[in-house]
């Protein structure tokens, strides 16, 4: 059944491919967003994203369009579209029609991942995102990668964050961990506080959460072992994400012990995804939920969400 | 499966699709003491259950805490359920009894509990737009588990229609000789007595083998969804035939079958045979039901059955 959702989808940055996945010179086709783009690359090196469907009549020139320089070219009639989307060239017309234009949508090819900016009114990006220093840095790993598609949305994968009760009876952690939260712009940042049962000691773990509008965040797990997720949720339409994963984990004694702890953290969060999902993917949204005493910061993320829509 | 919608869409209906009144959501022999199972029926979404104590309950399905569907993943403890997300603790008139990690219950924390008796192997729900009480019961059905008659046999099916296109049948004389091969257009009787509705239909059917035998049919409506239809003429036969409301477009039909072989080893084939028939008319039915518009004023002939009886009858359902 339909689940109602007040919103929409929400503007901000959202990953569409790993940098690694788009050679010089080719093109791709995306569904985001209830739409459908191409992503290609062009000869300056740099990343575009484009609207499908030519403003002529309206071929799709992900399916058998080319690359030309900067741009692109239909496969239709062969107009030739620059790398801000104007045609620039129409090779069997005297006059090119000045609405001859495709939007382009804002870019950002940063830490391993090609970023875009979507707005629902196409408006420019009001922030630019960070760089993650462990993503240039030598004493980290480089990404461990998973990705899902799960039926919710970005606002409920957000929840998770400002939820620490969850962790206990979802999770199944020995306590429900402490959190803080706080909006800082366009910026939330929680602090997750938790006891760790490794062995016979008892320690403390934190989570170091940090969210660029809710399409890129950062998680920052100590105590145990350093790791790092780089997390971004992209809305396919409006009642399905794409969730990416890019895990790093701090270099240990040997490639394989890297290799090891990479792999078993990139499990455990994959096995706490699977244990999230039955309940994001049933779940409703309510706009007034009845929330306890006991609960975590989940008024805060929700007053920060609001910028966004 | 891919469902489509009716070419006539929102304009198709010119009454609700969500009567009041008892309305099958279950089977008793299906639900298991502290079985959870979610349901998608009058546009909701449901959970039913069932106690450690043995009672069946419904309410509607999502957490009025950050809004997890109950069924999926909730949990029985008790008399009560309890949800997978934070793991609220609801009792049975679906208050929040318990919450493990705070001190006080928010009064707003309460789930909708839906009336629910069980009766002739079925669990049935009330459903009335205004949340008003029942205002009626459902009968026992004396021929389920008598000794004689085979145990229920019970199909399914999910189907493009409403209530009313479906159960407009039982006055609906022409149809049983063109849709069901019956050799003559029956005689109907009615009789209607506050929310039972019920006909009487006499028609010549043609019997394995050829010859021509009287048939005799009994349709009984007690409410909009739970009808009760007997046979005479081959073999004596029952459907209990009850429907419920999914959406706007789909409902979900079960047709329960017994037949009285007198326990009589040599008629099993018989038996089989009459319900393999009676299986293959409902799916005569099914493609014109799927399709047909609902006309508010249709055009009837003098030759038709009591079509305006069965409509005044049934709009005191909403």
């Amino acid at each position: 059944m339909k689940r109602e959702f007040p919103f929409g989808m929400p503007n901000g940055w959202f990953q569409v491919a790993y940098s690694d996945e788009l050679a010089s010179g080719e093109i791709k086709k995306l569904e985001y967003f209830g739409m459908a783009l191409i992503l290609f690359r062009g000869s300056d090196g740099r990343a575009r994203v484009f609207d499908a469907f030519c403003p002529h009549l309206g071929a799709h020139i992900g399916f058998g369009g080319s690359v030309v320089e900067n741009g692109v070219r239909c496969p239709f009639h062969a107009w030739e579209f620059d790398g801000d989307g104007r045609c620039a060239r129409i090779p069997y017309a005297k006059r090119i029609p000045p609405r001859a234009l495709i939007h382009a949508w804002p870019v950002d090819e940063k830490n391993g991942l090609i970023m875009v900016y979507y707005d629902k009114q196409k408006r420019p990006p009001p922030y630019e995102l960070p760089v993650v220093p462990e993503f240039e840095s030598d004493e980290w790993s480089d990404y461990y990668r998973r990705d899902w598609i799960i039926r919710s949305r970005n606002q409920e994968l957000a929840e998770n964050i400002a939820d620490p009760v969850h962790f206990k009876f979802v999770h199944r952690t020995a306590a429900i961990p402490t959190a803080k939260a706080w909006i800082e712009d366009h910026v939330l940042r929680v602090n997750m506080d938790y006891p760790i049962v490794a062995g016979e000691q008892a320690q403390h773990g934190a989570i170091d959460v940090s969210c660029y509008g809710f399409g890129f965040g950062i998680s920052r797990f100590t105590g145990i072992v350093d790791t790092t997720v780089v997390i971004s949720g992209t809305a396919i339409d409006d009642e399905h994400i794409h969730n990416r994963l890019s895990f790093m984990v701090k270099k240990r004694e040997s490639p394989e012990a890297t290799e090891g702890l990479g792999r078993a953290f990139v499990s455990e969060i994959s096995r706490q995804f699977s244990e999230d999902m039955p309940i994001w993917e049933n779940k409703t949204h309510w706009e007034r939920p009845v929330l306890c005493d006991g609960d975590g910061p989940i008024s805060v993320l929700r007053k920060w969400g609001q910028q966004f829509y | 499966m891919e469902t489509q919608r009716h070419p006539l869409g929102d304009e198709r209906y010119p009454f609700p699709a969500y009567p009041n009144g008892w309305f099958r959501v279950g089977y008793s022999g299906a639900l298991e003491p502290e079985a959870v199972e979610p349901l998608s029926y009058f546009g909701r979404e449901l959970v039913l259950f069932r106690t450690a104590g043995g009672e069946a309950r419904m309410f509607d399905a999502y957490c009025p805490h950050l809004g997890a569907h109950l069924g999926v993943g909730g949990v029985v403890e008790g008399e009560s359920i309890r949800c997978p997300f934070h793991a609220w603790r609801f009792g049975s008139e679906g208050s929040c009894v318990e919450i493990p990690y705070a001190s006080r219950i928010p009064p707003l924390a309460k789930l909708r509990p839906w009336p629910v008796v069980e009766k002739n192997g079925l669990i049935l729900a009330h459903h009335h737009a205004d949340g008003k009480p029942p205002s009626y019961e459902v009968p026992e059905v004396p021929q389920i588990g008598r000794s004689g008659w085979t145990p229920l046999f019970i199909k399914h099916w999910k189907v493009r229609a409403r209530w009313l296109d479906m159960n407009e049948n039982c006055v609906d004389s022409a149809h049983f000789k063109y849709v069901h091969g019956t050799l003559t257009i029956p005689d109907l009787e009615v009789d209607v007595d506050g929310h039972v509705f019920r006909t009487e239909s006499r028609f010549d059917q043609k019997a394995p083998g050829g010859r021509t035998v009287q048939g005799r049919l009994v349709t009984t409506d007690y409410g909009p969804a739970f009808q009760t239809v007997e046979i005479d003429g081959i073999i004596g036969a029952l459907l209990l035939n009850t429907s419920t409301p999914i959406d706007e477009d789909y409902t979900d039909v079960s047709f329960a079958y017994s037949v009285e072989t007198g326990g009589d080893p040599a008629k099993q084939g018989l038996a089989q045979a009459v319900l393999d028939d009676l299986v293959e008319q409902f799916e005569n039915d099914l493609p014109i039901w799927e399709n047909k518009a609902c006309w508010k004023r249709p055009n009837l002939c003098e030759a038709d059955g009591d079509f305006g009886k069965y409509r005044k009858w049934m709009s005191q359902f909403f």
